[in-house]
């Protein structure tokens, strides 16, 4: 299984974290939902393909600080985050750091599937 | 008179020699003189006698003439002696005039014409004296019989001055001679005391209307300037037309017995108010209640119980009026009222009292009155004297007077009767005499014991001093006593003082109490006070006193004095107003000058019109004032914060307070207090509670701000869902993949995120727009001690110490001052509410500084309260998070997004042993950094 490239889910609200994968599912990928950071990183084995769909914000360690963690545990996963405001100033660095894209919430799902086929063509 | 005369001249001056001799050789041409150079040639003319006179100077160079008198009169008593002196004093005279002087003549050419009359008088006496002796034994008896007796005989004419015609020879016991008054230098109504004079006069002026005889008593001046009391019976004669040609007085010395009633009186009063005497009744009756004690006495004295009487409340007075003799009994009421109503501390009263067995004893009834400090008498101690007894001596007495008289009247026929019958009288006399002296020896025995020095002073030197008169002064009275002047007993520059007080006593004048700085045998000091009043001792003026030691009352003045100066200088140099009011707080007694400082006026305004002192206040704050006021009157007390106006329309804050001054019945009677300027305290105040609502409202606003974007968070996560679902439905719609029945499940679940963003949105309220933070130059340290300073008093009274542990000098910081008050307070007071929440423990909140290499600042602010559990330490910063049970949750997150918005970090972590510590950072120059 681990030449399937998967979508990782992590978004600790439930609602957004099923939606997501319903969308996953819709249009045929294969999708892992985590409810926090933590959650996700007991499961993952590196260097299983894919891409992080990311919640910024998230009790205990934030989308960012997962996504610093991965860039120094040097694992290569694109990561596109989810924010309720693309002002904070935490979007600012997570741009700095190499997001692939920082998505507003509610966003058109469109544009995230666009960017979540992008980054798995890629 | 004209035998040959022979003199004994004694004068050192050979020119007054000449003189003297010169002008009696043409009076006397037949004079002898004999003169005297020195002490040998003295002594060999008294072993030969063969002298009739002496004249001698006082001051001679081998001796004085007071010795010569001396030795004359030892020698040959009859001899007449006259001092011719320019040197001698008053005090000298009146001493040679009682070693037996015959005259005095003060020297001087112009009294050198005198001398020949004084001779001739005294020479005259001597041949009286010859003749008498020799041939007319008989009628030198009967001389002897009226010179012995007390019985002085005048007869005078009816004219101004009263000539005298005869005296008889016994005026000699008054100093004076016959020729005195023969040869018209006095006249008798010079030696009537110049105070009774008028009295005599105008007495005697009665026998011109008519009438035989009166008896007047009064005061006769001896020669040697003594006091005698004299009884006078003036009789008159006659002209055949009824006009009064002369009159004759009978004069009796009743000096002893005027002496013994005064000295009984005294010794009695003393005897009675100095020492609780068993013989009297004592009584101290307490005026308010009526209620009264008194001795066993009572029984002994008037057949009365001392508990049958007046031990009940209210029934004294009138038992004790009830026995008072009718006819004295408002008499002695009226006395009793008048003296509690009148300024005396002192009533006295005889009246008749009745026994137990009917009979009515005189009483002797003297007290003291206590008055309170309000001059009310309440108190009356004193005590009742039988002077039955006394009274009838008394009566024994005058009826031996009256009864001296009778037989004086009769002195013609049966002088040697009379005069047998006047021994016995003395006799009888000298026994009650004896009786006084008895009654002396108690009184005696009384002063020895009294605690005041009690002193008798006769011819300038102590005559009597009580044992602690001598001991105050460090001597024995046997040191004292006939030794001591008065004046060597008080500091050299008050001894003027003392000599002539004690010649105004002696003229009877009347003295007020003395200070006097008095000096002991050893040579110390100490103060007393003494009063003194003129009386006769031993038959002849004297000067009798009392002395207390005031050393403690003068040191208890000093240090009042002192006291007060220092009061003085307090209240005149301290910024606080201190005054004093009446107890009614109608009247103010003192303000100090601070006064004029804070209330911009004068002090001598208020004193003239304290309803100033209302008028001053701010009309807002007057009625509250007014009303404490009023409180104050009632209680004493006062305290009140209050602005003033002054005088130029400035407002002053003060804050007074008053307190109660009792009195020793525990009533107030002054109210003293202290008024303070605290303008600058409240201006103080007012500011820094405007800077706290200045940050209250800042807090909201971002609060606001906070609530807005946690709410935007919030809101975001259903509206999210709701796309992801709609959008992904429509897709699957759009490719045909979809079932109704998973259609049915999204919409489902669609419909239930649309109901959670209905809920969040419920909970939006005021949304404000987020101010963009305002930034300054910011000394980190001087911002964390200011919020130190605010903190502290709510720290101090949950018993948490606060430390700073600030790095000096660290680079400052562009921040906005008020937001990051906002995010320190707010990290204090967690760390506050933490602790108090925990159990008791040593609390301790620290804060420290230290920089983060050049970029930054970081400030650390640790508890050691109880900590968090790693679940609830993940959630801290989430706005709504609360581990409080009235939090909002939203200070922590508000904290977080002030400190991100300057570029900084904020975050937690647990201490190795208790409580969390919070980190922020702020980075150093933010004006260069790209926002």
């Amino acid at each position: 299984m681990s030449g399937v490239p998967t979508v990782f889910i992590v978004d600790d609200d439930e609602a957004m974290r099923d939606a997501l994968s319903l969308l996953g599912k819709a249009i045929g990928l294969q999708v892992e939902a985590y409810p926090s950071a933590q959650a996700f990183l007991e499961s993952y084995d590196p260097p299983r393909p894919g891409c992080l769909v990311l919640d910024l914000c998230m009790p205990g360690m934030s989308g960012l600080e997962l996504q610093e963690y991965l860039i120094t545990s040097r694992i290569d996963l694109p990561v596109i985050l989810i924010t309720g405001n693309t002002n904070s100033p935490e979007v600012e660095r997570a741009v700095k750091t190499g997001v692939v894209d920082v998505i507003e919430k509610p966003f058109n799902v469109q544009v995230l599937i666009n960017q979540i086929r992008t980054v798995l063509q890629g | 008179m004209n035998d040959s005369l022979h003199l004994l001249l004694l004068d050192d001056s050979p020119d007054y020699r000449l003189l003297i001799k010169h002008g009696l050789r043409q009076a006397f041409p037949d004079l002898q003189v004999t003169e005297i150079k020195d002490a040998q040639e003295f002594c060999q003319v008294l072993e030969q006698g063969q002298f009739d006179l002496v004249i001698t100077d006082y001051q001679l160079r081998w001796t004085d003439g007071l010795k010569i008198l001396r030795a004359i009169k030892e020698y040959y008593p009859e001899c007449p002696v006259i001092m011719f002196t320019a040197t001698g004093s008053e005090e000298v005279a009146i001493q040679a005039m009682k070693a037996g002087l015959d005259d005095y003549v003060i020297k001087s050419a112009k009294q050198l014409i005198r001398l020949p009359t004084a001779v001739r008088a005294v020479w005259k006496q001597v041949q009286q004296h010859k003749l008498l002796g020799a041939t007319e034994a008989a009628l030198r008896q009967a001389y002897t019989v009226i010179e012995n007796s007390p019985v002085v005989i005048f007869r005078c004419r009816a004219e101004p001055d009263w000539p005298v015609e005869y005296v008889s020879p016994n005026i000699a016991r008054f100093g004076y001679t016959a020729e005195d008054f023969l040869n018209g230098r006095l006249s008798y109504q010079a030696l009537i005391h110049p105070a009774d004079r008028a009295r005599v006069i105008r007495e005697s002026e009665a026998l011109r209307a008519g009438g035989h005889d009166i008896v007047v008593e009064y005061r006769l001046l001896t020669k040697a300037g003594n006091i005698c009391w004299i009884e006078n019976r003036y009789l008159t004669e006659r002209d055949s037309a009824g006009r009064i040609t002369h009159y004759q007085g009978i004069l009796l010395d009743i000096t002893a017995r005027k002496q013994a009633e005064e000295a009984l009186q005294e010794s009695e009063e003393r005897y009675r108010l100095m020492v609780r005497a068993t013989n009297d009744v004592i009584w101290d009756w307490d005026l308010l209640t009526d209620a009264s004690i008194r001795s066993e006495t009572l029984q002994t004295h008037f057949g009365y119980a001392p508990e049958e009487v007046g031990t009940r409340t209210g029934h004294t007075y009138q038992w004790w009026a009830a026995h008072i003799h009718p006819q004295e009994r408002a008499a002695v009421a009226t006395s009793l009222k008048a003296a509690l109503t009148g300024p005396d501390d002192v009533w006295s009263a005889e009246y008749r009292f009745r026994k137990a067995d009917d009979s009515y004893a005189m009483v002797l009834d003297r007290s003291y009155i206590i008055r309170n400090e309000r001059d009310e008498p309440v108190r009356m101690v004193g005590s009742m004297l039988d002077i039955t007894a006394r009274k009838q001596a008394e009566e024994a007495l005058q009826q031996a007077h009256v009864e001296l008289e009778k037989r004086v009247q009769e002195r013609t026929a049966e002088l040697s009767e009379t005069n047998r019958r006047l021994e016995q009288e003395i006799a009888e006399r000298k026994q009650i005499e004896q009786a006084l002296k008895e009654s002396e020896e108690r009184y005696r025995h009384t002063m020895d014991a009294a605690l005041v020095g009690i002193y008798v002073i006769q011819d300038f030197l102590f005559d009597y001093v009580n044992p602690t008169m001598a001991q105050l002064f460090g001597y024995t009275p046997q040191e004292m006593i006939g030794k001591l002047s008065p004046m060597e007993t008080v500091v050299p520059e008050q001894r003027e003082q003392v000599r002539s007080r004690l010649i105004e006593r002696a003229q009877g004048i009347a003295g007020t109490p003395l200070e006097l700085k008095c000096l002991r045998k050893d040579g110390s000091h100490f103060d007393a006070l003494i009063r003194s009043k003129a009386t006769i001792y031993r038959g002849r003026p004297a000067i009798v006193g009392a002395l207390i030691d005031i050393t403690e009352r003068k040191y208890a003045e000093a240090a009042l004095a002192e006291n007060q100066e220092r009061f003085r200088q307090l209240a005149e140099h301290i910024r606080e107003v201190f005054w004093i009011n009446s107890a009614d707080a109608q009247q103010v007694l003192y303000v100090s000058p601070a006064y004029q400082d804070i209330w911009g006026r004068s002090c001598e305004s208020l004193y003239e019109r304290p309803a100033a002192w209302v008028e001053a206040v701010h009309p807002e704050d007057r009625p509250r004032v007014q009303q404490a006021r009023t409180r104050m009157a009632m209680t004493g007390e006062f305290e009140q914060e209050f602005r003033i106006v002054r005088p130029d329309g400035t407002i002053r804050w003060i804050r007074s307070r008053g307190f109660p001054i009792r009195d020793a019945t525990g009533t107030i009677y002054r109210i003293v207090g202290i008024a303070e300027d605290i303008t600058q305290r409240k201006e103080a105040e007012e500011q820094m509670r405007q800077q706290q609502a200045e940050l209250a409202h800042m807090a909201r606003l971002a609060l606001a701000g906070e609530m807005a974007s946690g709410l935007a968070h919030e809101l975001n996560q259903p509206l999210g869902a709701i796309a992801t679902y709609t959008q992904t439905c429509l897709l699957l719609i759009h490719s045909g993949q979809i079932m109704s029945e998973q259609l049915m499940e999204t919409l489902e679940k669609v419909t239930a995120q649309a109901q959670r963003a209905g809920d969040i949105i419920h909970r939006l309220r005021d949304l404000v727009r987020k101010v963009d933070p305002h930034r300054d130059a910011i000394d980190i340290n001087a911002l964390l001690q200011e919020m130190v300073r605010l903190t502290e008093p709510e720290a101090r009274q949950r018993e948490i110490r606060i430390q700073l542990e600030l790095v000096e000098d660290l680079p400052v910081v562009f921040a906005d001052a008020i937001q990051l008050q906002q995010v320190v307070l707010n990290l204090m007071r967690n760390a506050i509410e933490a602790m108090t929440e925990a159990e008791a423990h040593l609390h301790e909140l620290t804060l420290r500084t230290s920089p983060v290499g050049n970029e930054a600042i970081e400030v650390a602010i640790s508890d050691t309260g109880p900590g968090l559990s790693p679940e609830a330490m993940d959630r801290l910063f989430l706005p709504f998070f609360t581990t409080k049970p009235t939090g909002m949750g939203l200070g922590l997150s508000i904290s977080k997004s002030i400190i991100e918005a300057h570029q900084g970090r904020l975050w937690a972590a647990s201490n190795p042993e208790r409580g969390i510590t919070f980190h922020f950072t702020l980075p150093c120059d933010l004006r260069r950094s790209p926002r």
